[in-house]
This record gives C-alpha cells, structure tokens and sequence, in this order.
C-alpha cells in the first residue's frame, strides 16, 4: 500500500469488486481495501451449522473481533454481535456477499424504477422512482452478464432476458417440469431462472459440480461467480490495484475546507497487532453495502459537515431495504422424481411481480435451493411432524428431498424511519462508534407479502402438491439496500444518478445503498450493472487529477447523526 | 482436562459409567464416564430403530463438551436440568429417567417440554428452555455437519444424503 491512490474502494463485494476492475483496467492506481480475507476455493468452509444461510450460527467467513450493532425493536434496544442476523450482515470475505450467495442474477423490471408513479405514495412510506429507467440501465445489465459469466436460458421468452447469455444452464428436472404445468394452471408463465454460475467450464474455472450444499456456502470448486473470482482478479491482474484485506476503512477524510480528500484505515501490522493509517485518493468510492457505508457517511463528520458527509439533507441511513420472503411448501406427488442435484433453484414466474390486486408490487415466486439435512429439519417438515422422537425421525427420511420450497423476494416499501444511524456509546473494538438498526416495515409490504403467500400456496397446490402450508415468513438478514438513495435533486437523497454523493464530486456510492427500492427481484446483478454505470464517473473523476475542487455550498441542514 | 457432567454431578444420576465415546479431535470427554441420564435424554429425542440413534452418534458426548466449553456456570446449570428432569421422573415413575423404557422417557419429555412440572425449576432456565436447547443440540449434531470436529454425521447416511463434495 502507498499513500495516494487515483481511486480508494470500500468493500470487494459486487459493487467494490467491479470499480476496482473498471478503474484499473482505465489505467488508474486503485486501492481495494476489504476488512475480511481471501478464501481460497480448497478453504471454503462445509460446515452445515455455520454458513451465511444458517439463522442460528451465521458465520461471517472472517469473524472479526468486538463488533457490536444496536437492534431496535418494539423500542426496546439489543445490542447484538456477530453472528446475530438481526444485524443483517453479508460476508466478511473478498468478494462480499458474492462469495456465499445464491447466485441469481435477475434484472430489476422496469416498473421497479418508478414504484411511485405506479403506485402512489402510501402513508408514512418514502416510496419514490429512480432518477433512471430501466432503458438507462439495460445495456450495463448486459455488459454485467458477460463481465460475471450468467448462465440463462437458451431461449428468450422476454424483454427482462433480451441478450444472449455467456452460457446456458442445466436442463430442466422434473420438478421444474411439474412447476411450469402448475403455474400454467395458475394462468402464470415461467422461465429459468439466471444463474450466476458456471454451468460449463469458463474464464478459466470449472464448472458446477451439482452439490448438494449451495447458497450459503463458499464454492468449492470455483464454479460460483461473483466480484471474488471475476471483478477482483481483473483488477488485480493489472498491477494497478492493491488490495488490503483485513483492512478497516474508519473515516473518509476531509480537508480544511470540507473537500474528500481520503480515508482513514485499520490495517494489520506485519509483526502483528493493528496499526492506524491515512490514505489519499483523488476519488473514495464507498461500497462497504448500506449499513456500513451509512455508518461510513455519518462517522465521517466535520466542521463543514456536521451531520456527516452527504446528509445535508438527513436522508443517510433512511429507507433501509432487504426483502421481504413470504414462503410456501408441499410435498411432491410420489410419481415426481426430487431434486437431488444442487444448486436446485430452476423455474420462477415474473408473473406476481407487479400489477397485483390490491398490493403495492409483488415479488418473483421460484423453487428454491436444495436444502442441507439440518435445514430440512429446522424449516421444511410438514407442519403436523412432531419436534423430534421416532416420528420426527420417519418423517425425515419420507419427506427428504420431497418437499417443493417456493419463495420470493417481495419488494420492500421504504420507510424514512426503518434506518441506520450511530449508536452514542456502543463502540467497537476499534474503539470506532457503532450503528444503530431501527423502524418498522411498512404495513404495505406486509401486505403484498401475504398476497405473495397466498399465491405461493396455489402454485403448489395447481401442481398436486400434497399437503401444502405455509412456512415461516421472514425478512431477508441480507439484500441490504436504500441507506444513500440516488435521486436528481440534492435534496431528495444522498447521490446523484451516477453514484456520487451530491455535493462531493470526488465521493462516490457502489453498492445496493443507492437503491431507490430494491425491485421485485434478488438484488446483486443490478448492483453489478450500476456499478459498471458508476464507474464511469469515476474515472472521468479520478483521471482529472489533483485539481483544485471548489468547497461544497452549505445548505440547510438536518442532523442525522 | 475439561469438567464434565459426572464431575459436577450431585445426586440424582446414575453414576454407572458406560463405555467411552470414541476419542475424536478437539475438546472432549473421552476419559470420563457419560451421563446417563443425557444419554437416555437424546436417545429419547432421535431413537434407535433399525437406523443408528443418538446413542451411536455419540450426541450426549458432544453436547456435554459444547456445554463445557460454554464454561462452568453454564454447564452447572445444565446438570442441574439433568438433575430436576431426573427428579421429573421420579416424581412420575419412582424411578431414574435412565432407567425409563423409551415410551415412558418420551412421555416425561413431551410433559416436561410443554412445561407440565412437577418440581420447582429456576425461571432463568425453566424446563422449557432446557428441552428445546437439548433439541437443537442434539438435531444439529445428528444431521448438521459442524467445522468444529468436521466428520459426517450419522443422520446423513440414513436420508441417502451426500453434500457431493469431499
């Protein structure tokens, strides 16, 4: 690491991974800091209890020491460590939660870029549309599918899937088959579901392997893409970029007149120990995902910017997002073979993502991943199996493998009050203040979220599902989005259309923070695509050099500290 | 060497010891007799049949080190749960829990888990809790694959499962 680079980079995830591949290629010096390790393929942990999908032990990939968040619930506080998923963590890894996740790259729809002009603005809500359209971002969806490696399927039944995908994913199982004829049934159309995964071997790696452990779990094989093993190595690659892995960002640092001029880091010394160290770029791109780049924004307080940077007008750390998983199950006619090869997610239907009566959105529904033994046992078993004895033990092996888990991210209503702000008192073990999660969801996503369910429920039961119930409703500890929405007016949000923060034209946001909503859809893809977008501004930004910049207007302020 | 249950045990147990678990890497109590009443306690919630059970899987080896690493002041509170099921059964039998046949067990269980007691528990670790805790422990080390010792669990075999990676 040198003391001054063209561009500064928080975070290795979709957002981080693919500025620092995009910059660097540019031919611009580009420091890459991730505060958690590099976990080679051969490392990749297998363990069923501790792995990001686990409800009870997440593991974070790099446990870090002392690092509490304040959960605020029913106006009571907990203060929470890892691995609690109340605190909505991803992976503390190169790569993000790129590393571990399900790997389905869906695009946003076009009607999830004006969610308010569709529907209005429910009470109490900070619904609103995207300073741009799906049309403005279409292209980079492409460009994001090529750079990442997606596989989809061979035939374009749509608009959403209008270009060719790098590869073509697995052919179809039985269960998608029986899928597809229930949601025909249903009135629904279906299609494959994108795969951010190498179905054949490709840029250098092999492909899938069809294992039985998948969302959740690091690939063992390296057939997974995501920013780790596609964004980063490129980056890499140029000699241009360095990466500081276990390297915390504290600060974004400021001149004496207000103007980003840097950061302030936790780096490990080589003997051992922490040591703290400022670095100078001509342009910091946060991308740390919307909790800890919120935290980043409102630490970074100062004379000039008293409610930290980019909160001239209060809006850091509202309209927190994730998604909203309604989720039904059933258990497979005796003459429908089971899924038994991973990574087991195959057909969806767009059919229930907008235009639902007496809903504000809606969400994809798709079968999901193959499930581990414990995660069958804790979430799938039908509803009458008792907890455990001799009767828990023969509905296990009769029903393992023949349950249909269907699920979908319903789209998440913003609310000004479900946010990130500092927590006065709770400090890590950097000695570094901590964040605070609080609000409520938004009664209108609880209602989509029922209808969603409730359709959910006829799918199954349209294919021969038998029994069908309902399982256990959650809202997503991951899909964190919204904390620095973009918006065209100053006022309205925290970056412009382009990822830079208003009123800082060298400070820039690359991950789901920026998210107005956060779609109908998995959210990482458009994350990719937005960031290839940004990082455009950037370069233009970072190639322009040390110039002199003028001091931000001061204008009315809201403090969100 | 770790303490174990039949270190803190007072009264109410069976202290007859029973062959060791097999020795396996990482915290363990393979030197020590196991706790009978634990014993008859995870083989109540995953039985033998002509499958292994928590008796071959070795669950009450592991959920005692998983409380000993826990520290002492939790695994004291575990033996005395062991000690008040143990007194359940009494209440209800006049017999050890160990000695209950597996209807009997799963009967004391199923009363003592929705909280039907008829000795005093403390209402920091009501009966409740103690059951449903052994429940998790003992599902997770029956189908769960931990990194902790790494080797596959018995409850994998019985479903036909293979992760498909080595």
């Amino acid at each position: 690491m040198i003391d001054r680079y063209d561009v500064l980079i928080v975070g290795s995830g979709p957002g981080g991974g693919t500025v620092a591949a995009h910059a660097a290629e540019a031919g611009l010096r580009v420091l890459l800091v991730e505060r958690g390790a590099a976990i080679a393929p051969a490392d990749a942990p297998q363990d069923h209890l501790h792995n990001t999908m686990s409800w009870r032990y997440r593991n974070m990939c790099h446990a870090p020491d002392s690092d509490p968040r304040s959960v605020e619930s029913a106006g009571v506080v907990h203060v929470v460590e890892p691995p609690d998923p109340r605190r909505i963590d991803s992976a503390y890894a190169l790569g993000g939660g790129s590393l571990t996740w399900g790997m389905q790259a869906w695009r946003f729809d076009p009607d999830d870029f004006r969610m308010a002009s569709k529907y209005g603005v429910p009470a109490g809500s900070s619904l609103a549309d995207w300073p741009l359209t799906y049309e403005d971002l279409k292209p980079y969806y492409a460009q994001a599918e090529r750079e990442l490696g997606v596989a989809g399927p061979a035939a374009r039944p749509g608009e959403l899937v209008d270009r060719a995908y790098p590869m073509t994913l697995f052919a179809p199982s039985e269960v998608d088959e029986w899928l597809a004829a229930g949601a025909q049934r249903c009135g629904w159309a279906t299609q494959p579901v994108p795969l951010a995964i190498n179905t054949v071997p490709h840029a250098g790696r092999p492909a899938c392997i069809r294992c039985r452990q998948c969302v959740g779990f690091a690939c063992p094989v390296d057939a997974k893409n995501g920013s780790h093993n596609t964004m980063v190595p490129r980056a890499v690659k140029t000699g241009l970029c360095d990466l500081a892995l276990q390297t915390r960002v504290t600060e974004v640092t400021t001149d004496a007149r207000g103007i980003v001029d840097g950061v302030e880091l936790i780096e490990p010394q080589a003997g051992g120990g922490l040591q703290r160290r400022r670095v100078r770029a001509k342009a910091i791109v946060l991308a740390a995902g919307a909790i800890e780049t919120a935290r980043l924004l409102l630490l970074s307080h100062s004379r000039h910017h008293p409610g930290g940077l980019g909160n001239t007008f209060g809006h850091v750390g509202r309209h927190l997002q994730t998604h909203t998983y309604p989720v039904a199950l059933g258990v497979l006619p005796p003459d429908v073979a089971p899924v038994l090869a991973g990574p087991g997610v195959g057909t969806a239907t767009l059919a229930l993502t907008h235009d639902n009566p007496g809903v504000i959105g809606g969400a994809l529904l798709a079968n999901d991943f193959v499930m581990t033994p414990i995660a069958f046992w804790e979430s799938a078993l039908p509803p009458n199996v008792p907890r455990w004895g001799k009767a828990n033990k023969d509905a296990m092996r009769r029903f393992f493998g023949r349950v249909v888990d269907i699920r979908g991210p319903v789209q998440q209503i913003p609310s000004p009050d479900l946010r990130v702000t500092l927590q006065p008192g709770v400090r890590d073990a950097c000695g570094v203040s901590t964040v605070r999660l609080g609000g409520e969801i938004h009664p209108e996503t609880r209602r989509a979220a029922r209808f969603i369910e409730e359709q959910a429920v006829r799918w199954l039961t349209e294919s021969g599902a038998q029994p069908v119930w309902v399982g256990q409703q959650s809202d997503a500890t991951y899909h964190q989005a919204g904390t620095a929405r973009m918006s065209l007016a100053p006022e309205d949000g925290v970056t412009d259309r382009g990822g830079r923060v208003h009123g800082h034209d060298n400070l820039f946001v690359a991950d789901a923070s920026v998210h107005v909503t956060n779609g109908a859809f998995n959210p990482a893809l458009t994350i990719f695509a937005l960031s290839i977008r940004t990082s455009q501004s950037i370069i233009e930004t970072a190639t322009a050099g040390w110039r002199q910049r003028p001091t931000p207007a001061p204008i009315r302020r809201k403090d969100n500290r | 060497m770790t303490a174990g249950l039949t270190h803190l045990s007072h009264g109410g147990g069976d202290d007859t010891a029973l062959p060791p678990p097999p020795s396996r890497p990482g915290p363990g109590l393979s030197d020590v007799a196991r706790d009978k009443r634990l014993l008859a306690l995870v083989e109540t919630l995953i039985p033998t049949d002509d499958s292994p059970g928590a008796t071959l899987a070795n669950l009450d080896h592991d959920i005692e080190s998983h409380w000993a690493d826990c520290g002492a002041e939790l695994l004291e509170a575990r033996v005395g749960a062991l000690d008040r099921l143990d007194a359940e059964a009494r209440a209800r039998t006049g017999r050890s829990f160990a000695e209950l046949d597996g209807q009997e067990a799963a009967g004391v269980v199923g009363e003592v888990e929705s909280g039907q007691t008829r000795v005093d528990w403390p209402e920091d670790f009501p009966a409740e809790q103690f059951i449903a805790e052994v429940i998790q422990l003992a599902y997770e080390g029956f189908y769960g694959r931990s990194a902790r010792d790494g080797r596959e669990p018995v409850g994998w075999a019985i479903l036909g499962y293979q992760p498909g990676v080595t």
